[in-house]
């Protein structure tokens, strides 16, 4: 899967499996900051946005660093969903 | 001096969450001079010598209004009726009781000498079948009692244990394990909010137990994360992430306590609880519930060990 086919999968996973209602997948630009601005979201949709981005992409988030690399933007989310995949 | 959990913990947190700035802080009071002086007196074995040092060094902290007015909150809520000399006297032993308990931590670290813990035989098994639940275990503590040693008793009956905490890699206070004794707590830092409620749920899902302060928040309180509960005659805003991750994980929530007695240390506890599936994360009240229940157990707490309440700063919300 090439990072122009995750993205749009990726932007609505986030718009449905964390219930955002004010936001359509579409809205979501790539560079747009998942935490303090941007999408907004908190600390506890970070956990949900772990256990979703291993339920559907199969790549797990196990700890505080993997999530400080991983929960940027979208686009960096992405990012980190391919190379972990290349990895293994 | 600080303590375990200085996450959702550090002293007077949640006075810098209230007002915006980081308070001072008791260990702020305890230079890394005095500290190395305990350290090196313990060291030596020259038990008596720095337990006498650190009631001098307590009661000059008590001769200090500013250490008293920290304390003040508390004890007159506690104590309503308290005239100036009771309450100068609640002050010393609660300052005297906290030492006592770090003094202990020091010297297990140093010595390996662990306080005699004691848990009746009924609750020893169900803390051990809590802790080594397949969902993790939420282990809910807070402020009171001897919470630093406490945890080396839940890392002795099994199992990985996990600390929420703020890293202050420059405190000169360290913890028992830190300092080369007993088993260790792994850390997860809670300076990375987002990061560290991450680890924490996937280390519940791996059937770790992560303990959580539930009586301090670490952001200003607003809807979302905290709500308020009645404590003392007023409310407190207690901080609702630990519930909600029992409630995302299917872990267990436990509330606990360790209470310091005369050198031993007597851990206290609810039964664990499971929190239904699916709670609305985002409204602090759906969490009402289990912090009421977690208000009522500091509460018994304190009114059964008043001595042994460390929050050193305004905890209450205004009205």
């Amino acid at each position: 899967m090439t990072r122009e086919e995750l993205l749009p999968l990726l932007k609505r996973a986030i718009v449905e499996g964390l219930h955002i209602e004010d936001l359509a997948a579409d809205d979501i630009a790539d560079d747009d900051a998942l935490f303090g601005g941007g999408l907004d979201l908190d600390s506890l949709d970070a956990v949900e946005l772990a256990f979703l981005v291993e339920k559907e992409f199969g790549v797990p988030v196990p700890d505080a660093d993997a999530a400080r690399a991983a929960f940027t933007s979208v686009g960096g989310l992405a990012d980190f969903i391919l190379s972990r995949r290349a990895e293994g | 001096m600080s303590d375990t959990s200085r996450a959702f913990c550090e002293e007077g947190r949640g006075d810098a969450a209230k007002q915006g700035g980081r308070p001072a802080r008791l260990s702020s009071l305890g230079s890394r001079v005095r500290m190395r002086v305990f350290e090196m007196l313990v060291a030596c074995r020259a038990l008596f010598a720095a337990r006498a040092l650190m009631h001098i060094v307590v009661f000059w902290y008590v001769c200090t209004p500013s250490v008293r007015r920290r304390i003040r909150p508390y004890l007159r809520r506690r104590f309503p009726s308290a005239g100036r000399i009771a309450l100068f006297l609640r002050t010393w032993r609660l300052y005297k009781t906290f030492a006592g308990i770090l003094f202990d931590r020091m010297v297990a670290g140093i010595l390996g000498r662990f306080p005699q813990s004691v848990l009746p035989k009924d609750q020893e098994d169900s803390l051990r079948a809590a802790l080594h639940h397949p969902r993790g275990c939420i282990v809910l503590s807070g402020h009171l009692g001897a919470w630093q040693i406490g945890l080396a008793g839940l890392a002795r009956l099994g199992g990985r244990v996990n600390v929420v905490q703020l890293a202050t890699p420059n405190d000169p206070d360290r913890h028992y394990f830190e300092r080369g004794k007993g088993d260790a707590c792994h850390i997860i830092d809670a300076s990375d909010m987002k990061g560290c409620l991450v680890e924490a749920a996937m280390r519940l899902r791996r059937g770790e137990t992560v303990c959580f302060m539930g009586d301090r928040l670490i952001a200003p309180p607003d809807a979302g994360n905290s709500v308020p509960v009645p404590f003392l005659g007023g409310r407190i805003a207690l901080p609702v992430q630990a519930y909600a991750l029992a409630s995302m994980t299917g872990a267990l929530l436990l509330p606990l306590f360790a209470l310091y007695d005369a050198g031993r240390m007597r851990l206290v506890m609810e039964a664990p609880v499971s929190l239904p599936q699916g709670l609305d994360r985002r409204k602090g009240e759906s969490f009402l519930p289990w912090a009421l229940r977690f208000g009522l157990f500091m509460e018994k707490f304190t009114e059964a060990h008043p001595e042994q309440f460390f929050n050193f700063y305004d905890m209450w919300l205004s009205v």
